[in-house]
């Protein structure tokens, strides 16, 4: 092979290598260095938005807590929660609210509406919303939070919206810290979306925004979603942020698209922020780099083995210079441009390179742009802007910080901050720093520093800086002057506390009215006079409570005469005190005019004058008052005889006046009916004339009594005489009155007409009379009948038998058959007979009672039933405590066994199981008897204590019907109860009561 | 040479070929999709959006499911045919699980499809009805399913049963518009929409507005399904609530979908009522497909009040979060 080709062969790879070693190198550089930068700026981008996104939402929290703590909004809130609407004053309030209050929120780009809410059911009392009015929200986060503190709720979906809400809430307390009411704003989230877009215009790609915890877009996207809360995003960036993860890094966001993004979780608000660009924007520079070098590389290659053989001979001196320029580039001087003293293609590829230097200077020019961008973005903030290294030294700062310091930027950065700041302040402000780098947190604070000689407050705000790898490299401090607004605030402490010093020590009333007579100051000796607190006064148009009604109207024209201009001026008139009191004062009145010359307070100052205005007017009161009170008194006396004659005549009861002796001298018209006599009549007469003689001693008596006063009235039912000679039976009340002397004066007396009752007694008497009598005549018949019928009973039962014994089975069938009914019939006659002499004896033949043992009772009452016990199999027990009690012991034997023998009569199919239980009442001994009989239809349970009331056929149960009625008397008799529980085919209980007042002992 | 390049390229083909089969065979040894039966509370309509998405956009493939949708209608009961054996699953009335549950069928739900209840009220805006204190000595239309809300919003208000009438109608648009009836009930996805879509003026009165807040549809399955198959009743879950983040996504795309399981469906009409769902299944507040036991407990008190529950019961055995829990970890 030729050496020229050789040359060229070996010249054209020299140059490949050398071109695109280059290339690769400034690409790669460059790619990193704009990465970085971009990196940078999103997260700054992101902690700004994040900063003014809290910045809006602590406005708007304050300005809601602002109209919460008016005075006038508690008051009206507290009238709202308190009363009904159709009261006039729950009307006023509401009036109040809806015009000057609630709409102060609307409209500066914080709330859409507000609402205040009953604490007590959550239910919207007022809100410049009227459709929202009435409704409830008892179970809202934002209500339950808000009655304790200021909340911003996360935003949510309303249904009764159908959009996405954000609410505040905040509670209005009263003076004692109870609460009112929750005030609650709906946020306008089209400001929140505008925040996360400003800016956006100046790049094609970028934007910010918010996610919810649950994946929600919650502001517009730049690329077409304008419905939050409705789109779920999902990326890598939002996936990581989600779990709490702040970082910046490349990712496909939620199109699916490569972007650079920077993402921070707001706990506080459980949203995530992210910002994003494309990186095909991001990159740009860089890629559109990468395409020229490309068609440089492939240009030099031609131009190389077009080249090679002339290169072959004339290439050393240019070669070396070429060599020597490409060096140069490539240690960074893209100032540098080869020497071009050739028209060939040495010539060409030395221009190749001089136009490869200048696309890197390209790329410069693009990072300073973006450089620019930012600034304009940090320049233009209100905000003091710092980024500050771990050892205090300032990296950089916006002129707001530098005109903070007194200098502009460059004399700062660079510059530690010990240099700058007071020692104390400026150690502090280190300290914060190094703790935001080492431990990666937020740190928000409001504290004051002194600055070339003054002291100035700042709001600020210091934040970690991360690089492209989430390392920490700096700290961003963001600084709000607030120095005007403490000075102010401070100012006007100071202010206030010498006007207070002189109100409150004043003897002087002095008192302090806006141009609507509203109270704004009202000193102690105004607090003293009147018994009111400025509390309870305050915000409160002093005309309300605190004047005459009479004097209202005079005093209201003074004070609009004082706003058309009329002041200073003096007046008298008078307060009412919280205790009703009336006090006279004289005033002394001025004004003080806002900055237009209009009035904004109204000042009175007054002396309390009602001691000299007393004596003034006690002594014309004086003679007024004697003249009225002869006039009152004639005037009285006339009415009140008016009034009893009245009284007097019109009563329906007699009523009549007498002297102390009993002689009538005025009587009434129910009296004159009453006795038939006429008023003239029976003004001859005196009480004891008509008085029955059996009454006289005992009227006389009461009289006496009545004179020496030991008793002031009495009553008494007594008989007169009708003048028809008839007697009349009259209840009387009778009072005696003395004059002053304490002399006997009148004795009136009511008189009542109870003729008809005591009739009607008589006659109820003489019949409970004739029943005793009737009662004892029937006991004694039933005994005396069935004692006496047992004698022919006894012979015809007798005989009956001889009959049948004798004849039995000589005479015909029909015979035998009729003597056995005959005896059958006679039998149950004897039994009959036998049972109702029992029964009547229980009331003749009872014996006196006495104390008796149960346990005795019921063993006497067993053995007489043993052999039916033995018969049946029957099991009976009984509890272990069996009383002693008072009563009638033969009758008490009779009752156990009646009921014992009712229920194994009543058995069912098994043998009887019958159980005695005792148990202790409040007054009474409750005895069951519990079988497993046979039972019967709980609605028969009276009917079987009837005497003959029989429930099954005598052919089944023998028996008279009499057995349980005795029962019943005999219970009756030591007044007991008895009643009966029952199924059928589940057993019966019979239970019964004998009072438990004379037992002695309780035995077990 | 060239034969051996041959045979080399050759071999190399056959063991890439080998490899791949084997390759392919491993991939399909994944098992054969589960078959599932989910009972439907009515006939097919946008009210199980969120399954046919789930179905359609193959969340349900993706979860290894191979889902079937029974229809139900009026008369069929969802919880008998889940007790039965017919299907797998079914979607209920959250009020009608309780009930069961309170009889002892060992039911449970699994996720909730509307966390908001449907059920509102409404009147011709010219009657000037505007609240629930002005149904005070009407007559309010109202089916069975919609007493206990009915119930519950008078007694918040503290109006008795006694002060209003109820009548049961069926649902008929030129019947509301005579007046007869001046206050109806109706579903906020149902009568509500027709009524505006027909132009008429109407005022809607919401429940939530007045104490009330009642879960409606939820997915339910049996307490012995969950044991024997707790991972495909996760995956269910999860393929639902894919669905349900598809549907009030992308609502427009479920009337066509509705119309492939009911031919007579209006595909137009059908997206609408989808969208007019999404503030019920979506709240913003918490996640799709979420349960709250205090909401729980709310809705058995309300029963219980009325008589509907015949006695109290646990309100923690008529529902679980295991299967959303476990969904929604996997998620992440």
């Amino acid at each position: 092979m030729k050496l020229s080709s050789k040359l060229a062969g070996l010249f054209m790879a020299i140059s490949i290598l050398t071109v695109a070693g280059v290339g690769v190198l400034a690409f790669q550089s460059s790619r990193r260095s704009l990465e970085a930068k971009v990196f940078e700026d999103l997260a700054k981008t992101t902690l700004l938005k994040e900063a003014e996104l809290e910045r809006w939402l602590r406005n708007n929290e304050q300005d809601l807590e602002k109209v919460a703590q008016r005075p006038l909004v508690k008051q009206y809130a507290a009238t709202l929660a308190s009363l009904q609407p159709d009261d006039p004053a729950y009307q006023e309030a509401y009036q109040q609210l809806d015009i000057d209050h609630l709409p102060l929120l609307i409209g500066t780009g914080g709330y859409l509406t507000i609402s205040i809410l009953r604490p007590s059911d959550g239910q919207i009392l007022i809100s410049t919303d009227k459709s929202l009015e009435g409704f409830f929200r008892e179970n809202e986060t934002y209500f339950l939070k808000g009655q304790s503190q200021t909340y911003t709720q996360t935003p949510a979906y309303s249904l009764v919206d159908n959009g996405v809400v954000m609410h505040t809430s905040t509670p209005i307390l009263s003076k004692d810290g109870d609460l009112i009411a929750v005030l609650v704003g709906h946020q306008d989230l089209g400001e929140m979306s505008r925040i996360m877009e400003q800016g956006r215009e100046l790049t094609a790609t970028e934007e910010t925004y918010l996610v919810n915890q649950f994946g929600f877009l919650v502001t517009n996207s730049r690329f077409g979603v304008t419905s939050p809360l409705r789109v779920t995003v999902n990326s890598p960036g939002v996936n990581d942020c989600l779990t709490g993860t702040s970082a910046t890094t490349i990712y496909n966001d939620y199109r699916d698209v490569p972007v650079l993004g920077s993402y921070r979780w707001l706990p506080n608000l459980a949203l995530c922020i992210l910002t994003e660009i494309d990186q095909q924007e991001a990159l740009a520079p860089v890629v559109s780099l990468r395409q020229k070098m490309l068609w440089l590389g492939i240009l030099a290659i031609v131009v190389a083995s077009g080249a090679g053989i002339f290169f072959s001979r004339s290439l050393t001196k240019s070669l070396r210079q070429l060599t020597v320029g490409m060096e140069i580039m490539a240690a960074g001087n893209l100032d540098h441009r080869v020497q071009v003293d050739r028209q060939d293609e040495l010539g060409t590829l030395a221009n190749g390179f001089n136009q490869m230097a200048a696309s890197l200077e390209t790329i410069q020019a693009a990072l300073s742009d973006s450089e620019r961008k930012y600034r304009a973005v940090v320049e233009g903030a209100d905000a003091a802007i710092s980024t500050i290294a771990h050892d205090g030294t300032f990296l950089f700062m916006n002129t707001n910080a530098a005109r903070q310091l007194g200098g502009q930027p460059d004399d700062f950065i660079g510059q530690p901050m010990a240099k700058l700041l007071p020692k104390p302040a400026a150690d502090r402000q280190l300290q914060s720093i190094q703790t935001v780098i080492t431990e990666g947190i937020n740190l928000v604070r409001e504290s004051s520093t002194v600055i070339t000689g003054q002291t100035r407050w700042y709001n600020s705000r210091i934040q970690p800086v991360y690089d492209s790898e989430g390392h920490i490299t700096a700290a961003l401090l963001i600084a709000y002057d607030i120095t005007s607004q403490k000075e102010a605030e401070i100012a006007l402490v100071e202010e206030r506390g010498f006007v207070d010093a002189i109100m409150d020590t004043a003897e002087a009333l002095i008192i302090g009215l806006d141009n609507e007579g509203h109270i704004m100051r009202f000193n102690w000796a105004c607090e003293a006079l009147t018994g009111y607190s400025f509390g309870e006064v305050a915000g409160r148009p002093f005309w309300d409570f605190l004047l005459l009604e009479e004097e209202k109207e005079e005093i209201k024209k003074v004070f609009h005469q004082m706003q058309a201009g009329d002041f200073p001026n003096t007046h008298e008139n008078y307060w009412l005190t919280k205790s009703g009191e009336r006090r006279a004062i004289a005033w002394a009145n001025t004004c003080q005019l806002d900055t237009l010359g209009k009035v904004k307070y109204v000042i009175g100052t007054g002396i309390d004058i009602t001691k000299q205005k007393q004596t003034e007017a006690e002594l014309i009161q004086l003679n007024q008052t004697l003249e009225q009170r002869v006039a009152d008194r004639t005037e009285e006396v006339v009415q009140s005889e008016k009034r009893f004659r009245a009284a007097f005549d019109l009563a329906a009861i007699g009523r009549v006046l007498a002297t102390p002796e009993g002689q009538f001298f005025q009587v009434n018209q129910a009296f004159c009916e009453m006795t038939g006599y006429s008023e003239e009549e029976l003004c001859q007469k005196t009480w004891w004339d008509i008085t029955h003689p059996d009454f006289l001693a005992s009227g006389h008596d009461y009289m006496q009594q009545l004179i020496q006063r030991t008793i002031p009235s009495y009553n008494e039912e007594l008989t007169i005489a009708h003048k028809s000679g008839d007697t009349i039976w009259v209840r009387l009340n009778r009072i005696l009155l003395f004059n002053a002397d304490n002399q006997p004066l009148y004795l009136v007396s009511d008189i009542e007409n109870i003729t008809q009752r005591k009739t009607a007694e008589a006659e109820i008497n003489r019949i409970l009379a004739e029943l005793e009598r009737s009662n004892i005549e029937l006991q004694q018949f039933a005994y005396v009948a069935s004692h006496d019928l047992q004698e022919p009973l006894r012979m015809v039962t007798s005989y009956l038998q001889l009959l049948q014994r004798r004849y039995s089975g000589k005479l015909d069938s029909d015979a035998d058959e009729f003597i056995g009914y005959a005896v059958d019939g006679a039998n149950r006659m004897k039994q009959l007979i036998q049972d109702l002499l029992s029964f009547s004896r229980v009331g003749t033949r009872g014996k006196p009672f006495e104390p008796v043992e149960i346990k005795v009772i019921l063993k006497e009452a067993l053995t007489n039933l043993e052999t039916s016990i033995q018969e049946t199999a029957a099991q009976i027990d009984h509890d272990d405590l069996l009383p002693t009690i008072t009563g009638d012991a033969g009758q008490l034997v009779q009752l156990f066994q009646n009921l014992l023998s009712n229920a194994i009569k009543f058995r069912s199919e098994a043998p009887p199981k019958i159980h005695i239980g005792v148990q202790k009442q409040e007054s009474d001994w409750q005895f069951s008897i519990r079988d497993n009989g046979i039972g019967f239809d709980p609605q028969f349970s009276d009917r079987i204590f009837i005497i003959f009331q029989r429930l099954h056929t005598r052919a089944n149960y023998g028996g008279t019907g009499i057995g349980l009625a005795i029962c019943k008397k005999i219970v009756e008799r030591h007044g007991g109860n008895i009643w009966v529980h029952s199924q059928p085919n589940a057993g019966t209980t019979f239970y019964f009561t004998i009072p438990a007042d004379t037992i002695q002992k309780a035995e077990l | 040479m060239l034969k051996g390049v041959f045979s080399i390229k050759r071999l190399v083909l056959v063991i890439f070929w080998a490899v791949n089969l084997v390759a392919c065979t491993v991939g399909n040894e994944k098992p054969a999709a589960v078959p599932v039966a989910i009972k439907l509370r009515w006939t097919h309509n946008a009210q199980f959006g969120g399954l046919y998405a789930a179905d359609q956009e193959g969340y349900f493939a993706a979860e290894g499911i191979d889902a079937t949708f029974l229809e139900g209608g009026p008369g069929i009961d969802p919880i008998a045919a889940v007790l039965d054996g017919e299907a797998q699953f079914g979607i209920a009335g959250a009020d009608v699980i309780l009930l069961a549950r309170s009889q002892g069928k060992p039911v449970r739900a699994i996720a909730t499809i509307y966390q908001r209840n449907p059920v509102v009220f409404f009147a011709l805006t010219n009657t000037g009805i505007t609240t629930p204190q002005q149904f005070a000595g009407k007559t309010i239309r109202a089916t069975l399913d919609m007493l206990p809300t009915l119930r519950a919003m008078m007694a918040f208000m503290a109006i008795p049963p006694e002060a209003y009438q109820i009548v049961e109608l069926p649902s008929d648009i030129a019947r509301f518009a005579s007046g007869e009836v001046p206050i109806w009930g109706g579903f906020v996805t149902g009568m509500v929409l027709d009524l505006q879509q027909a132009g008429y003026d109407i005022q809607v009165i919401y429940p939530d507005n007045y104490g009330v807040h009642l879960y409606a549809d939820t997915l339910f399955t049996t307490d012995a399904f969950m044991a024997e198959s707790p991972d495909v009743v996760t995956r269910v879950v999860r393929a639902t609530r894919n669905g349900l983040t598809f549907a009030v996504t992308q609502p427009e795309a479920i009337g066509p979908m509705v119309a492939l399981y009911n031919d007579q469906a209006d595909p137009a009409a059908e997206s609408l009522r989808m969208m007019a769902s999404i503030p019920l299944i979506q709240s913003g507040t918490t996640r799709i497909g979420w349960m709250d036991q205090a909401k729980w407990q709310e809705m058995h008190d309300i029963l219980l009040a009325q008589g509907v529950l015949p006695n109290e019961i646990d309100v923690s055995t008529v529902f679980t979060l295991a299967f959303l829990e476990k969904s929604i970890g996997d998620e992440k």
